[in-house]
């Protein structure tokens, strides 16, 4: 391959992989709930901390987490670790189910595919077991579990804070 | 006798008597002065005004005293007078005096009565009180011991100090240099029970096999560096059974969301295990022999080149590196080629490509490499042009899984040729089921030949093991499996490998 040819796929390269920026929170939030509500908090502590840590395999990496809510749905915000770094996603909860995921941010290499529409949605739809797993299977990537764990870690984690929201916060 | 007894009138009657003989004395002396001097009338008329004085006061003295006479006669009077009608009610009472008695009887009655019913109201009304004392009392501890809310100046203050205590160490981690400095790693211990037939040896030995540390970084939104240094068999230097390896000390730089450009010492992307070779990641206490012998992993080059995504579900990897330099000593053996980057022979480079489809579950792919002469300049008949196809799937579809491999090199010369090194392949398929998270099963068959062209020489190889894995935490993983061998040669290891694992 000569020089050319080369600068030429590297070009063509840049152009088709070209993509917007990132989806960030706010704009997910809005995309949701159709507009940006009065951001909520769940401060983790005492019971709520314990069953945080069942699910989430440890302490979460924060003092409380924000929530955004709108008409009977529920945004959460939350992060975990990769293999590379926090995976950021946004996670919409109704009636105790998952309606719509994104990964919001990640800096994971052998697993990007979390950010695929195929992955994702195999999340619509998934609820919570009495033992704190999701009752739907999740597959993943070959060579990605690190990053694959950490969405079914969060989607776990979503669906548990929105139980323990209070009745009385709508 | 006491100005008290004396008669009102009498006393009136000496004041005005008193006065006109003044008043008279004074007249006469009046017409007197007449005839003396100025200084002689004045004294008489001082006289004169000091007789008026004292009568005056002395009209005062007695008015005074006659007050005080009527008041005491009033006070006598009503005293006779209630003495006189006491007296009167008395007498008349004396002829009713049976009735007046049940009357008093009666009142005592409604008396006593009153008084209870007065008592019990109080005594209510007492218990009500001391209640709602308590109640305070209790109020007044708990508030007591219930930590007083902070005024609003006190929390904006303490805000204040956090916010600048936040600025602060956000200052101090930007000229932190460890700032976004990634450590990661694994490592494996090794524990093999074998026994050896046809000529092969027995084989007891414990081996931490892996010690593996991971530094990276992000040094902006586009460029990282990351670097594994590994050190193998616990003991390196001359004559000890290990080495210390630097498998991995790449630059990416982020060309856009999809494609990155990779520069530095890197992991080749063939098979399935070279990239990801994690303990927990993968089934058996040693890595299959077939990507081992065949691909070789773990087949680190120094090079160039892009990785990134074509699509959602397929990824790519093209790169230019260094290459194998296998010798006719060695009967061409590819793993023995590995130059490992260490002051390696470049005369011919080699280029990979690979390609993965993936959907969740699901990941099919394959690699190819070439070189032009794997011998790096070898004389005459001993070069070698050489390429390797390697083609893949991988599925875990819930708790069943499936990983297969075929992975086969084809050297072009004579030298390769005589010793039938012209082909070297293997394959293994690789079942395995997952019993819930933490424990999963496998068998996997494996079959490989270094020397697969012919020339009669019996280097098929043939494997199977049956194991188990157990990953207490998702990060740590325990094993143990059972190998059979069933090589041409009949020189065969078959026993027991136990392991323990993990990364970070």
């Amino acid at each position: 391959m000569n020089s050319k040819r080369f600068l030429f796929l590297l070009a063509w390269l840049c152009l088709c992989g070209w993509s917007p920026a990132d989806t960030k929170s706010e704009t997910f939030i809005e995309a949701s709930l159709g507009q940006l509500p009065v951001k909520q908090a769940l401060k983790l502590k005492g019971e709520v901390a314990q069953a945080v840590r069942s699910v989430y395999g440890g302490r979460y990496p924060a003092l409380s987490i924000p929530y955004w809510q709108q008409a009977g749905k529920r945004v959460w915000i939350l992060k975990a670790r990769g293999k590379h770094g926090y995976v950021h996603a946004g996670f919409v909860v109704e009636e105790g189910r998952l309606i719509k995921t994104e990964v919001l941010a990640f800096k994971e290499q052998r697993g990007k595919f979390i950010n695929t529409s195929r992955f994702l949605r195999q999340f619509t739809g998934v609820g919570l077991k009495k033992n704190g797993q999701l009752d739907r299977r999740i597959d993943g990537y070959s060579g990605a579990t690190l990053s694959v764990n950490s969405m079914k870690k969060m989607a776990r984690l979503a669906l548990l804070l929105d139980s323990l929201v209070p009745a009385d916060s709508d | 006798m006491t100005y008290e007894d004396f008669p009102q009138s009498s006393g009136y009657a000496y004041i005005l008597l008193f006065s006109s003989i003044r008043g008279i004395g004074s007249v006469g002396a009046l017409r007197v002065l007449n005839k003396y001097g100025p200084l002689y009338k004045a004294i008489v008329l001082f006289k004169i005004g000091l007789v008026y004085f004292l009568g005056a006061a002395n009209f005062l003295r007695f008015n005074e005293m006659f007050r005080v006479q009527r008041r005491r006669r009033m006070k006598n009077l009503v005293r006779k007078v209630l003495v006189v009608a006491g007296s009167l009610s008395l007498l008349a009472g004396v002829a009713d005096a049976a009735t007046i008695e049940e009357r008093l009887a009666a009142l005592e009655a409604k008396f006593e009565q009153e008084v209870s019913a007065r008592e019990a109201q109080l005594q209510k009304r007492i218990g009500e009180l001391e209640g709602q004392v308590n109640a305070l009392s209790a109020q007044l501890v708990a508030m007591t011991r219930t930590p007083a809310i902070p005024a609003e100046s006190e929390l904006l203050t303490r805000i204040d100090s956090l916010e600048e205590q936040v600025f602060s160490l956000e200052d101090e981690q930007m000229s932190n240099p460890l700032k976004g400095i990634q450590l990661g790693g694994y490592g494996e211990l090794h524990y093999n029970a074998l026994s050896g037939s046809g000529g092969a040896a027995d084989k007891r030995e414990v081996d931490f096999h892996r010690f593996v540390l991971t530094v990276g970084k992000e040094l902006n939104d586009r460029v990282r560096i990351f670097s594994e240094v590994e050190l193998e068999h616990s003991l390196s230097g001359e004559g000890k059974p290990g080495e210390v390896e630097l498998e991995q000390a790449y630059v990416d730089y982020d060309l856009n969301d999809n494609h990155t450009a990779r520069a530095g010492l890197f992991l080749l992307p063939v098979g399935l295990m070279n990239e990801t070779h994690e303990p927990p990641r993968f089934y058996g206490v040693e890595r299959n022999p077939v990507e081992k012998n065949i691909i070789p992993t773990t087949w680190w080059e120094g090079g160039a080149g892009l990785h990134g995504s074509l699509s959602e579900t397929v990824k790519y990897a093209a790169y230019v590196h260094s290459g194998l330099e296998t010798t006719a000593a060695d009967k061409y053996n590819i793993r023995k080629g590995r130059q490992k980057a260490a002051k390696a022979n470049a005369s011919d480079p080699a280029a990979t490509v690979a390609l993965a489809w993936s959907i969740p579950g699901v990941t099919v792919g394959g690699s190819v490499n070439m070189q032009s002469d794997i011998t790096q300049g070898a004389a005459g008949e001993d070069q070698a042009s050489a390429w390797m196809g390697e083609a893949h799937v991988d599925l875990q579809r819930g708790p069943w899984g499936l990983r297969a491999l075929y992975a086969q090199w084809n050297l072009n010369g004579a030298g390769p040729e005589s010793v039938g090194a012209n082909r070297q392949f293997g394959w293994y398929v690789e079942p395995s089921y997952r019993i819930n998270e933490k424990l999963g099963v496998f068998a996997r068959y494996n079959q490989w030949d270094n020397q697969a062209g012919g020339g009669g020489a019996e280097s098929g190889k043939e494997q199977i093991d049956v194991g188990i894995n157990y990953r207490p935490h998702d990060q740590v993983v325990l094993k143990a499996d059972y190998q059979w061998q069933n090589n041409e040669n009949g020189k065969d290891q078959n026993g027991v490998n136990l392991g323990v694992g993990y990364e970070f």
